[in-house]
């Protein structure tokens, strides 16, 4: 006896498919077009629409398939050589897919655009869309239904693609792109078992339903479809009619056999398992709260003692004294753990589904940046090490940033608000500070002959930092703690002042160091 | 027979319930008869079309949402959405218990005299008598558990009333248990509501028709019998595998794309439902594996029998009588998840096999306790956690809680600046807190945690302290980050499902004796204060923080900025409300007045005129005083 839940749930999801009648609308509607004279006249993609009652149905019908080809279109992930940049993930930049379905497709990119308009009217009317085709006129639909996908409100039904002994589209990259994203859920392939589909370079994505002579499975989990569908393919036209048929008049009989070998289904249990442990960023958020309590308490701590927590924190690593001080590292290696970690999940996923993540994640992720990057510089510098900005940050933080600046945030700041618990907007802020005294060092070590090329090349980055700084005190997106007694900034202010000397003409930035207006940046007025 | 185990339902009761359900046939609406001290209504079954499906009702099966004025326990508490029942069933309540019939009056009488009550019906007469039923532990039963006498409810033959929702809160409010139906292997009627009324309206009449014990032309074989049947089922087995599918979890973003094609029956198995076999009743009260079993008791085991099921589809609803009489002679069992942790799935694999479940089919029933189980071991972890949060709590309440009083800013204002290292601590259990209660919504949302969960009293009152101590900190912390500024008031963009879930379940258990809803009693209390017309105050105040008092300091921080002309109402709806949330520990009257408190300073800026008539006056000048 076959006690395994997967199975159990395999053939729920095929009763139910099967019980829900939408692949008998779908099929009624392709075997009427293929039966009527005009099909198949011509070489080109013929699309038909039908209204029903309950639901729009858009069937495409292609060529058949003469020979078995597996000729692979390349698409790069740039906007103007690709239709599908949407699809396209940090980890998997462009993709290939099925070269006769993508030059149908392409060719009818006019009419299509024009159906797509027509078909998001209809979603928005809360009314559910198929997209159906058998053979290539069902790999079309995919691709259809992919492009259809990416304009489609969240909000809204999805559609779904429904085909039927299809040659499979994508290769292996589509497939990952897809397995990390809720679009895998519009696809249905309807295969009879003893069809056998080349999957040495195409790779199945969606939800398969293979049908056995009276019986029928529902199977997402693209290894299993593999290993009961992979082979060569035959010639051999399957009358899904037929199969429709036989899988209805044993509907409601009791018979149950043993559909999908034990070693399948074992495989299937172990990866659904293996799912289950994986990397649950919600769950965790909360203890990652609690991280970044005891970072922000730290943060306080060292202002009480007139020290910014970046210098605390870089004095503290070359002197470990309290416990405290080594609490705080661990807290940071838990942060980047996590942090890493999600931005890995987040990489897999299709750039268009990136905005759906909750903002409330985007927010936490960016306080996480602007609070622990510091510390990462920090220990960076410490080594001895240069140029942090540009070979030394984490990739956590360059992606957090660029997500972060994606989203279409207008914030209304109070003028007057007090800025003691801002954290710096640019998190290589520090980063610029070492440079800048790096540069410092130079100018004063110069021995031997006076190069004043070399000067000036010097002095001019200094004054940029100046500029950069001054920027940022300007439109208060730089915490008021730079300014304490022990931060590395003030110490680069002391040299920068002797540099300048009292020859040069004042700046805003100067004028606003030396009258000490810096002491009351930041409080609320 | 051990009846008993029916929670007080024994064999006679039944026999008699099953009697006074014959004679209601010829009634105009019930059937009243008085056994010793029970009193037993018996509801007269309709067999037209418009009782099933209520004509004027456009949705796919004729249902409609509960009043949640009327119903109050009806709905989930924490999401707050009523419970589905089939409309027709309902108007036809409404027409009985009409305090001008002589059903209500009845009723008042038994109730008067404490007798218990005893709702039966045979077939739609069922249906009725679960609302009955229902009706009386909203009127009665609710205000006092400890006077009125429990209900009971005994139906044969029953088509399903309500939704999960329905099941659920029956089960919260720990009510399941009053709720006893029949149900015969093959009976079609406990089947129907699971078919969509589009597909069956043209054969229902005829069916109905058939199915009328008091229609004395049963035919035989019958080609629209076996139509409607086989639609019947076609429609069980998508409701069965569907429910079957999200249960287990299995392919849920594909499940939720196909779901939204299909239209799937609302209705669920609600209490204790009893299958007869030769030999044995088997009572479940699973719902989730009630519904398998709903569709693969009515499987055929071969073609030959295949053919005469639709027949006895029909026949056995008339066979309750049978069933009565010979119930003596029969061994009784529970399938549940009791026996399931006792013996696997020996015993109850061996009942499900005499009532003609196959192998498949008693696996899916099988995985249905699982998943009972899988709910009860999360409550247990959850309970696991109880001492943690009870320890976090008291270290606020006992340490911290008084330090900062002893600052005179209370801990509110404390935790705001957050210059103390207890303000830091604090702020770690808050979020270790916060993760507790956040995993405790995530099941409940989900429906991963026993129906029993959200109702049970205990668990409610810790989520009330733990929203009265903690809700305040979470306020403060958004404000210390200046949220309200960047995203907006606390009350619309802010606050955290966790603490509108733990402020529903406080309502609904102070509220419930009463039969009044949280909604009303608000208003109510706003439209005393005599502040202007009532619909510009109710725009004034939606979704202000006058609505709960933990949330007291958000709506102080949102009136704090503002020039007194333009929140007047606020200000005084605040003020009007503090005394009851002093009263009943909303609000902790030591924290708000202490002379640091953020309140208080506010409250000295308002207008000499406002302050005067305040009642708030004396609460203030005795601070004065004492300082």
């Amino acid at each position: 006896m076959e006690s395994s839940s997967s199975s159990l749930k395999c053939s729920a999801l095929g009763k139910l498919v099967l019980s829900s009648g939408l692949l008998h609308s779908s099929w009624s509607k392709i075997s009427e077009i293929h039966k009527s004279p005009y099909s198949n006249q011509d070489s080109g993609l013929g699309i038909k629409i039908y209204r029903e009652e309950k639901f729009t149905l858009v069937v495409f019908v292609a060529p058949p398939i003469f020979t078995s080809s597996s000729d692979s279109t390349l698409l790069p992930g740039k906007e103007n050589e690709n239709p599908f940049p949407f699809l396209c993930s940090e980890n998997n930049p462009s993709f290939s897919l099925h070269t006769p379905a993508f030059k149908l497709f392409t060719s009818a990119y006019k009419s299509l655009t024009y159906l797509k308009s027509e078909l998001l009217q209809t979603l928005e009317s809360e009314k559910p869309v198929i997209i159906t085709g058998a053979s290539l006129g069902g790999s079309v639909a995919s691709l259809y239904t992919l492009w259809l996908l990416d304009t489609i409100d969240p909000k809204l039904k999805r559609p779904l693609c429904i085909t039927f002994g299809s040659p499979l589209i994508g290769d292996v990259s589509l497939q990952q792109i897809l397995e990390n994203s809720v679009r895998n859920s519009c696809f249905l392939h309807v295969v009879a078992a003893q069809t056998r589909i080349r999957m040495d370079f195409f790779k199945p994505f969606g939800t398969f339903l293979i049908c056995f002579d009276s019986r029928c499975v529902c199977i997402e989990d693209p290894v299993a479809v593999t290993e009961l569908l992979n082979g060569v393919h035959d010639s051999e036209q399957v009358d899904y009619g037929q199969v429709l048929r036989r899988l209805d008049q044993s509907m409601l009989s009791m018979a149950d056999s043993r559909l999908i070998p034990e070693a399948v289904i074992k495989g299937m249990e172990e990866r659904a398992e293996m799912k289950t442990l994986r990397f649950d960023m919600f769950k965790k958020l909360n203890d990652m709260k609690i991280s970044m309590a005891y970072i922000e308490w730290y943060k306080k701590k060292c202002r009480d003692v007139k020290i910014g927590y970046y210098d605390r924190f870089k004095t503290q690593l070359a002197f470990p004294s309290k416990e405290f001080d080594i609490k705080i590292k661990n807290h940071k290696i838990e942060l980047n753990r996590y942090w890493k970690s999600v931005v890995e999940e987040v990489e897999k996923k299709p750039q268009s589904d990136i905005s759906i993540l909750k903002r409330r994640f985007l927010f936490s992720g960016n306080n996480y940046r602007r609070m622990i990057e510091p510390l990462d510089i920090a220990e960076y510098y410490l080594e001895g090490r240069k140029e942090y900005r540009t070979s030394g940050r984490s990739r956590q933080y360059v992606m957090l940033e660029k997500w972060f600046g994606m989203e279409p945030i207008e914030k209304e700041r109070r003028k007057n608000r007090d800025l003691s618990d801002l954290l710096t907007f640019d998190s290589c802020f520090w980063a610029e500070v070492e440079e800048s005294l790096i540069v410092i060092n130079q100018l004063n070590t110069t021995v031997g002959v006076r190069d004043d090329a070399r000067e000036v090349l010097l002095t001019r980055k200094l004054v940029e930092f100046e500029e950069y700084v001054w920027e940022m005190i300007r439109k208060r997106e730089v915490s008021p703690e730079i300014f304490l007694e022990k931060s590395s900034f003030m110490k680069w202010w002391k040299e920068y002042k002797k540099i300048k000397g009292f020859n040069s003409p004042p700046s805003y930035f100067t004028e606003f160091m030396n009258t000490g207006k810096y002491k009351s940046y930041g409080q609320s007025q | 027979m051990a009846f008993e185990a029916l929670a007080g339902i024994n064999g006679d009761l039944i026999t008699t319930s099953w009697i006074a359900s014959k004679k209601a046939y010829q009634t105009e609406r019930y059937h009243k008869e008085e056994a010793g001290t029970v009193v037993i209504f018996a509801f007269r079954p309709s067999f037209t079309a418009e009782d099933l499906f209520a004509p004027a009702n456009i949705s796919s099966f004729g249902e409609i949402k509960m009043n949640r004025v009327q119903f109050p326990c009806m709905r989930k508490i924490g999401k707050g959405d009523e419970a589905t029942v089939n409309e027709a069933f309902l108007r036809n309540l409404e027409v009985i218990i009409d305090p001008r019939t002589s059903f209500y009056a009845s009723v008042e009488m038994s109730v008067g005299s404490r007798k218990q009550i005893v709702f039966t019906g045979h077939s739609s007469g069922g249906a009725t008598a679960i609302l009955a039923t229902v009706w009386y532990l909203e009127k009665y039963f609710i205000r006092n558990p400890n006077v009125y006498p429990e209900p009971r409810c005994v139906t044969f033959g029953a088509p399903l009333v309500g939704d999960s929702i329905f099941s659920h809160a029956l089960g919260r409010e720990n009510w399941s248990r009053f709720f006893v139906n029949f149900v015969t292997r093959f009976d079609i009627v406990p089947r129907i509501m699971l078919a969509r009324k589009a597909s069956i309206e043209q054969t229902l009449p005829h069916v109905l028709g058939q199915l009328d014990p008091t229609n004395p032309s049963f035919q035989e074989s019958d080609q629209r019998i076996t139509e409607f049947y086989t639609t019947v089922m076609r429609d069980t087995s998508t409701v069965a595998n569907q429910a079957f599918c999200e249960l287990t979890g299995s392919a849920e973003a594909f499940l939720e794309t196909l779901s939204s094609f299909l239209e799937l029956s609302p209705y669920r198995p609600a209490g204790t439902f009893v299958f007869s076999t030769e030999k044995r009743l088997v009572a479940v009260n699973n719902s989730d594996a009630i519904l398998q079993m709903l569709f693969y008791t009515s499987q055929a085991s071969d073609e030959q029998e295949w053919s005469l099921i639709p027949v006895r589809s029909i026949r056995d609803h008339h066979s309750y009588e049978e069933l009565v009489q010979s119930m003596g002679m029969k061994l009784f069992n529970h399938l549940d998840l009791h026996q399931f942790l006792l013996d696997g799935q020996n015993s109850i694999g061996s009942w499900l096999n005499e009532l003609g479940v196959s192998t498949r089919g008693r696996q899916y029933v099988l995985a249905a306790l699982e998943e009972e189980k899988k709910r009860v071991e999360n409550q247990k972890k959850i309970e696991n956690k109880w001492p943690q949060i009870v320890k976090e709590l008291s270290w606020i309440e006992n340490e911290y809680k008084p330090k900062c009083q002893a600052h005179k800013n209370g801990y509110y204002d404390s935790f705001k600046v957050s210059n103390e290292e207890n303000d830091f601590k604090a702020n770690v259990k808050r979020a270790q807190l916060a993760g507790i209660f956040d995993e405790v919504l995530g099941l409940s949302k989900k429906g991963q945690l026993p129906d029993e969960f959200e109702g049970g009293r205990d668990w409610i009152e810790l989520a009330t302290r733990y929203r009265r101590l903690i809700e305040p900190l979470d306020i403060a912390n958004y404000h210390r980050h200046l949220k309200n500024e960047d995203t907006g008031p606390y009350m619309k963009r802010g606050r955290p499902n966790r603490y509108i879930y733990a402020q529903r379940g406080y309502e609904h258990i102070i509220l419930k004796p009463q039969g009044r809803i949280a909604e009303d009693v608000f208003w109510n209390k706003v439209n005393g204060l005599n502040l202007g017309l009532k619909q510009e105050i109710q725009e004034i105040l939606k979704k202000s923080g006058s609505e709960c008092g933990s949330c007291f300091w958000a709506e102080v921080e949102e009136l704090k900025g503002k020039p007194y002309e333009e929140v007047e109402v606020r200000v005084k709806t605040l003020e009007g409300m503090l005394g009851g949330w002093i009263t009943a520990g909303e609000v902790d009257d030591k924290e708000i007045f202490l002379e640091g408190s953020t309140f208080r300073k506010w409250w000295i800026t308002l207008p000499e005129n406002h302050k005067l008539h305040s009642p708030l006056r004396e609460h203030m000048m005795d601070e004065i005083r004492a300082t």
